[in-house]
């Protein structure tokens, strides 16, 4: 056993580093992201109605373009919210 | 002449009567299938918005899929403009240079795939919302 500030200082670093490997839809070869998808779109919109970073969601630089695009027009024709109130 | 594949959601507000609706439906509808080739239409019913436009909180969604020269989504939202019971649209081309009939058997085949995502799946009439977060709604798990 570590001395507790040993260990606090690991799990601090591995909080750190911990990173989610692979975007997701590269995973799933998705080729577009529907804008008419509001289900899937929410998971990547803050409560606020934000768009998650990809530093945040693992996002690769491609999809997150797609992403936010088909955000933007899912805003647009009401399915998302521009911002959300809490 | 060269054409191309796009799709177009129009929202109108959701207190028209039937014969108001089937006015701006149809003369849309006429207007692409002048012009060009309808793949398809879809009334996706009253849904909530996400935010209130205009100051109504739902809407009325249609949805149109065709293939039709560049000119013809132009002629379509100067008309959309003209109503002004018709809230909000969007059109997006979605390929290029298509064959309609090439188009006509991927719309086709993807119906099923659109209604789930937009949880349209029961046949209740006003689709409910879609931005399930804070509804209940028993059948956005389906499919």
């Amino acid at each position: 056993m570590s001395t507790p500030e040993k260990a606090n200082v690991e799990s601090v670093m591995r909080a750190r580093r911990r990173r989610r490997k692979s975007c997701p839809f590269c995973s799933d070869k998705v080729k577009d992201i529907d804008y008419k998808d509001p289900k899937l779109l929410r998971r990547f919109i803050t409560e606020r109605g934000k768009i998650v970073p990809r530093r945040v969601s693992g996002v690769c630089a491609r999809h997150q373009r797609m992403l936010s695009l088909a955000i933007k027009r899912s805003r647009h024709i009401g399915f998302l919210p521009f911002l959300a109130t809490e | 002449m060269i054409r191309h594949e796009y799709e177009t959601i129009y929202v109108t507000r959701p207190d028209l009567d039937e014969a108001q609706q089937a006015r701006i439906d149809d003369k849309l509808k006429g207007i692409v299938e002048n012009g060009g080739d309808l793949l398809i239409f879809e009334q996706w019913g009253k849904r909530k918005l996400a935010y209130p436009i205009r100051h109504v909180l739902q809407g009325s969604y249609q949805f149109l899929h065709y293939v039709a020269p560049a000119e013809l989504p132009q002629e379509l939202e100067r008309n959309m403009n003209l109503e002004d019971t018709l809230i909000r649209y969007i059109t997006v081309r979605l390929n290029e240079n298509v064959d309609a009939e090439v188009a006509r058997a991927e719309a086709l085949a993807a119906v099923d795939l659109r209604a789930s995502r937009l949880g349209l799946n029961a046949e209740d009439e006003d689709g409910e919302s879609i931005g399930d977060d804070d509804t209940d709604d028993p059948h956005s798990e389906e499919g």
